[in-house]
């Protein structure tokens, strides 16, 4: 498995659109800080990273996804992989552990910019400030890596990488959310269960967000949810990708 | 002949109702470069995903390496090419120095340029995005031969390419076979091509395996003759038969069929001639490779050996397809 993680490292390193896609991203943060920085206070921080950040899963975790899964589609790397002989799970939890990993790298340069930005314009932060800042980047960087393992099943089950895409930011842009909570207020789910919404990936990141402010931890159930989430994602990934053919 | 390398035994294959792979059993011997013949859509690349994991075969066997070895540690021991695609936005040492990290690959850096310099890209920077199809071509071939796999299974190499292109592909073909003494099996609907690299060949039609025959044998299959047409057949073989040398001679309604003296045509139409038999017709004829490929066919057709789903063509007394003879070596 390390051997593979390590070539996938090696192989996004030498992805320049990356670095690219990233450096328009940071210049584009920068440019509009510059606009907005006769109105900077020393708690704007907060709000800017509550609302800014809230873009990172489809801005960064977008193409972090596209990266990470479905590069492999378009290669075909998947089946060079698998006629390899590589373990089809191996594969799955390996792309897992590495979205996770790239998501932490550009939440951390995330919170780094913002800190370095504010700085600049002479609003340096507290390191409580910051504290807070990082809250609001964890928030959504459990959306971020949670809905790139819900997505994933479709990148192993369709091996389709634009419907994929497409699927992910759909996810992380609150659509499906927004439907199934419609849905949910429906008399036949409130009589099931009245909370149902609230086991949705996006209001199990807000649960475990307002327990870090309120209390300082993390809400035990809602940490159970979250990863029985990514549990079952990456299961049914695997079931899927095992059970389909690979196509060419 | 090489201990046996790779073994299928009555593998079926199929996709829905279509079935594309019919009780194939086939074997590869360590150091074959075997030819697997075959028109588009016969059951290649079928076989090829089947032989790989890519595709669950509906039943049979694969055996690769000695029987018991768990398939996918094999598998490990293989280096393969079907569609030769990589990360377009990597170069073909990035490419490369990608699959050695994932196979594990010791002393990296000497093992990619070695396959560089015998693919002729060792110059190339730019990304496989902009790779030509032969590029393409050669760098599947280079990444199937990564870590000197003993056995290397390339899927149609010289697909789309132009004849320099075919032949490069056949070069580096011939040159990391003499290296590296790997086994080969290679796919291709051009036999004249394969040909002129195999050491065995399989010839597959509608997902049967119709036939397994060495390099050897096939030529034998493909000799040239000499095609004579005559008022009276019969009196000429007659008489072409008895002159001393011992012409070997057949004849078919008013044809004769000569297979020896080739380089003689004057002498022999001489000797019809001064026989008191009219010639009407002499001409060379030479059975070619492809000649022999169609006929294969046809008679498997005509024999119905490519119907049904065990690709049998056999009935039995209840009308049933039967379920033996897949494999008509």
């Amino acid at each position: 498995m390390l051997s593979y993680f390590r070539g996938e490292v090696y192989r996004l390193l030498h992805k320049r659109s990356m670095y690219l896609y990233f450096g328009i991203l940071a210049v584009g943060y920068c440019l509009l800080s510059f606009a907005r920085s006769d109105t900077f206070t020393a708690g704007s921080i907060l709000s800017d990273a509550e609302n800014l950040y809230s873009y990172l899963p489809a801005l960064a975790g977008g193409f972090l996804f596209a990266a990470v899964f479905t590069d492999d589609l378009q290669s075909k790397n998947l089946a060079t992989l698998v006629g390899f002989g590589m373990n089809k799970a191996m594969i799955v939890v390996s792309k897992f552990i590495l979205m996770l990993l790239l998501s932490v790298i550009v939440y951390a340069g995330v919170m780094l910019l913002t800190w370095a930005i504010h700085a600049a314009f002479g609003w340096p932060p507290s390191a409580d400030t910051m504290g807070l800042v990082g809250l609001f980047a964890l928030r959504n960087l459990l959306t971020t890596v949670a809905f790139a393992a819900v997505a994933g099943i479709l990148v192993y089950g369709l091996q389709r990488s634009t419907f994929a895409i497409v699927c992910y930011l759909i996810l992380v842009l609150g659509i499906v959310d927004g439907l199934l909570v419609q849905a949910f207020m429906l008399d036949f789910f409130t009589a099931i269960a009245p909370d149902l919404g609230n086991h949705l990936l996006e209001r199990i990141a807000n649960r475990i967000l307002g327990g870090l402010l309120e209390s300082g931890t993390v809400p035990l159930l809602a940490a159970i949810e979250y990863v029985i989430y990514l549990i079952v994602s990456i299961a049914l990934s695997v079931l899927v990708f095992t059970r389909r053919e690979l196509e060419f | 002949m090489g201990r046996t390398i790779l073994q299928t035994h009555d593998l079926i294959k199929r996709y829905g109702d279509f079935t594309a792979l019919k009780r194939v059993s086939l074997s590869l011997y360590e150091g074959d470069i075997y030819g697997l013949v075959g028109r588009n859509g016969a059951g290649k690349t079928t076989f090829f995903k089947c032989v790989m994991g890519l595709a669950r075969p509906n039943s049979g066997s694969i055996v690769i390496g000695e029987a018991g070895d768990k398939l996918n540690a094999a598998r490990h021991r293989m280096g393969f090419m079907i569609n030769a695609s990589f990360f377009p936005y990597l170069g073909p040492r990035e490419s490369l120095e990608y699959l050695c990290r994932v196979k594990k690959i010791p002393a990296r850096r000497e093992e990619v340029t070695r396959l560089l310099k015998l693919v002729e890209l060792d110059t190339v920077k730019k990304p496989f995005k902009t790779f030509s199809q032969g590029m393409k071509q050669r760098l599947g071939i280079a990444g199937a031969l990564l870590g000197s796999p003993s056995i290397v299974v390339l899927d149609e190499p010289i697909n789309g390419l132009d004849p320099q292109g075919i032949a490069d592909i056949r070069d580096i073909i011939k040159s990391a076979h003499q290296v590296s003494g790997a086994t080969f099996i290679i796919s291709s609907h051009i036999l004249s091509e394969l040909d002129l690299v195999a050491t065995r060949f399989g010839f597959i039609e509608q997902g049967v395996l119709l036939r397994e025959i060495t390099h050897e044998e096939l030529h034998a299959q493909t000799k040239k003759s000499l095609t004579l047409r005559v008022s009276d057949a019969v009196r000429a073989q007659a008489l072409l038969q008895s002159q001393p040398g011992g012409i070997q001679v057949s004849s078919s309604g008013d044809c004769l069929t000569i297979e020896s003296h080739l380089d003689e045509p004057q002498l022999i139409s001489r000797m019809v001639v001064e026989g008191g038999i009219e010639l009407f017709e002499m001409r060379h004829a030479q059975t070619t490779l492809e000649d022999y490929f169609i006929h294969l066919i046809r008679t498997a057709e005509a024999a119905g050996l490519t119907n049904g789903e065990d690709g049998s063509g056999l009935t039995n007394r209840s009308g049933k397809k039967g379920r033996r003879g897949a494999h008509y070596a």
